[in-house]
């Protein structure tokens, strides 16, 4: 069975690739089978199990095309455990997270920005301050939480380096860094967004 | 310290022997090199080489000093619980602060950081900007240090606090250095030292002696500077041949068929321009060169790298060497220096994988259970510049101590800028310290709290001193062999 066809949109500025390499075929049948099923379902992805792949039970595919697909990738186990890389340029200046303790769940799930637990835990972090918070308003808490994440000196500098890379930096060190703002930044949103994922001076230093 | 006595020929057997007649009936005995283990312990070395799709400038210097400060204070911190805990000076007990700023007027406590010290007279490029009317030429100094006015602070995630007292005078400190300092805060803001404590010696893993009676030696050597040229002095060979066990009487090819590793510890490369095309060069030909590629090729002199290549070559068909670099080897400059790469080299490497390998500066080597950390001399030479004293080994032993190889890196020594983890840290104590390039051989042992033995060993320049230094595997004997003609005056 041929692989799919490449959409256009994803190859304009990535390196030539070799036809022949399966995994790198299996990154781009995975992100349009992403794109494809949240198309084809018309709702944000919500596996049932945090082991498996996307279980085909779960959701309605009907095409073909994409049920071909969800049974390739299901063999291949180790492509699950990688980060995507966004762009070939961040293949070459970012490091790969490597798969330190804790281990990424497979699956990446949307970021449900009304959780009440972020709520619970930044009014926690705040409580040391003696003022509130200015000019705040319109801010969700997922941002405030990774900001102030980002202002704990404990964890060293942020300048050069996604949250990401910090907070695996502090789990290295035994610093303990939250677990809720590491669940922030393995969702979708927290891979995706300039805004979750690079720390509060990217783009100014 | 000692300086052991240079081990030549001097052996009754070999003076007559190659003097004397031929015999009838003469056996030349082979000897051959017993094979060995010699790895690199990628744990560590696979830090220092940096791989050209992981490296990264975005990231500034304070993440390194964040990672040694997070990393070695608990360690400085354990030693100075047992050391202070449960002290009390004038009937106060004292205390443990967090950060360097908690401490209050009166108390006395200690407090743990990394060492900066301001100099006056280290070169600020923002002198540079500032004098932007007049230059005077720069005074090269060799040392930078000056001990009435520099100011000694401690600095941590809060901030900084000045050090006082005559306690830190004395010490050996460098900037970058995680210490604990106990003492109290004077009106003036300052902190005044009574005590200091490092981390001392990290754990050595215990040394696997082999039950053979055969010897086995590592030896050291730095400094080469081979330049292929006409002048090329007789000793590098004299030095190969002799490695190769084909120098001198039986005695000492049977010394050198004990040699299981050379190391070849920076600097090989010549950097002197070959004599001959400066005389080619007049005024109306340089204009004439030709700029092929961007740079002029005729101004290349390839000698000193033909002829350390083959040097090399002829040696790792009888011995593993390793060569790894010095400040003056085409590589990159900043510490730590990648492994020289291997197509400077086209006839040695054809021994890569068998019995050549080119490595990093600073480099960590298990040879037969010896577990070495070897340096090409960079941070020694940098710390001499910042401080008093001329005591190269004491400055060796206490970057054990600080169970740091290099700190004066990134302040004074160009390093890169690491993010994940400070390379430089010693997580366990070597049995042999050596640092290349060094003006004399001197060596000695340093003994740790625990019962760490490690032999520090400063291998002189060989392009000056003719020395190669040879350590023996199993009993951390250290000999040197000296290599001079007859009336060039060295000893």
């Amino acid at each position: 069975m041929a692989p799919p066809k490449r959409s256009q949109s994803s190859s304009t500025n990535k390196k030539p690739l070799a036809k022949q390499v399966r995994l790198t075929d299996s990154f781009r049948q995975r992100k349009q089978l992403a794109a494809s099923l949240q198309s084809v379902t018309g709702k944000k992805l919500q596996p049932q199990s945090t082991t498996e792949v996307i279980p085909p039970a779960a959701s309605q595919i009907t095409s073909d095309k994409v049920a071909e697909s969800a049974r390739e990738i299901e063999t291949e186990d180790e492509v699950e455990s990688q980060e995507f890389p966004e762009t070939p340029e961040e293949d070459v200046q970012r490091e790969t997270d490597e798969q330190v303790v804790p281990v990424e769940p497979d699956v990446v799930e949307p970021l449900d920005y009304d959780d009440p637990q972020y709520e619970a835990y930044f009014d926690k972090t705040q409580k040391v301050n003696i003022a509130a918070p200015i000019h705040q308003q319109g801010v969700s808490t997922v941002v405030r939480i990774l900001k102030n994440f980002d202002l704990t000196a404990a964890y060293g500098p942020t300048v050069g380096m996604t949250r990401l890379q910090r907070w695996r930096r502090a789990d290295k060190l035994g610093l303990k860094p939250p677990e809720v703002v590491y669940k922030i930044l393995i969702s979708k949103e927290g891979k995706s967004m300039d805004e979750l994922r690079e720390g509060y001076l990217y783009g100014q230093i | 310290m000692n300086i052991m006595a240079p081990v030549a020929s001097t052996s009754t057997l070999d003076s007559g022997y190659l003097l004397s007649d031929p015999k009838e009936d003469e056996t030349f005995p082979m000897f051959e090199r017993r094979a060995s283990s010699r790895e690199l312990i990628s744990k560590y070395n696979d830090e220092f080489v940096l791989k050209n799709t992981e490296k990264t400038y975005e990231q500034q210097y304070a993440s390194l000093y964040f990672l040694r400060l997070t990393v070695l204070k608990p360690r400085v911190s354990k030693v100075a619980a047992e050391a202070w805990n449960g002290m009390s000076i004038l009937n106060q007990e004292v205390k443990a602060v967090d950060r360097v700023l908690d401490v209050r007027q009166g108390e006395f406590c200690w407090i743990v950081g990394t060492v900066y010290i301001e100099m006056t007279l280290k070169p600020n490029i923002l002198d540079e900007i500032t004098k932007e009317f007049w230059t005077t030429a720069p005074i090269s100094k060799d040392k930078f240090a000056d001990p009435e006015n520099d100011a000694i602070m401690l600095e941590d995630e809060s901030g900084r606090v000045n050090l006082v007292g005559s306690t830190i005078k004395s010490e050996l400190l460098v900037t970058g250095c995680v210490v604990a300092v106990l003492g109290s805060e004077t009106t003036s803001g300052d902190f005044d030292v009574v005590d200091i404590r490092f981390p001392q010696l990290a754990p050595q893993l215990p040394r696997k002696m082999s039950t053979g009676h055969e010897r086995k030696y590592v030896a050291l050597v730095s400094g080469l500077e081979v330049s292929g040229d006409v002048h090329e002095s007789y000793e590098t060979s004299m030095l190969f041949e002799y490695l190769m066990g084909e120098l001198g009487g039986s005695d000492d090819s049977k010394h050198a068929s004990e040699i299981i590793h050379v190391i070849v510890a920076g600097n090989s490369f010549s950097n002197r321009r070959s004599p001959f095309s400066r005389d080619e060069e007049s005024p109306d030909n340089s204009q004439k060169r030709k700029k092929k590629y961007g740079y002029d090729s005729s101004s290349y002199n390839s000698k000193p790298t033909e002829a350390l290549d083959s040097l090399l070559a002829d040696l790792s068909a009888s011995v593993s060497v390793d060569i790894m670099p010095g400040d003056q080897d085409p590589t990159n400059y900043s510490y730590p220096q990648q492994p020289i790469n291997a197509a400077l080299v086209p006839r040695s490497r054809r021994f890569l994988g068998s019995s050549f390998r080119s490595v990093s500066n600073p480099c960590w080597w298990d040879i037969e259970g010896l577990r070495i950390l070897g340096t090409g001399g960079q941070p020694i030479d940098d710390i001499f510049k910042y401080i008093e004293g001329d005591d190269r080994l004491q400055m060796m032993e206490t970057c054990l101590r600080w169970q740091h190889c290099a700190p004066t890196a990134p302040d004074t020594l160009w390093s890169y800028p690491f993010r994940d983890c400070d390379p430089f840290i010693l997580n366990e104590t070597p049995h042999l310290f050596f640092a290349g390039n060094q003006p004399e051989f001197k060596t000695t042992i340093v003994v740790g709290e625990d019962g760490q033995r490690v032999r520090l060993v400063a291998v002189p320049k060989f392009s000056e001193t003719g020395k190669v230094v040879l350590v023996d595997v199993d009993s951390l004997a250290a000999e040197v062999v000296t290599f001079a003609l007859n009336g060039t005056g060295r000893d």
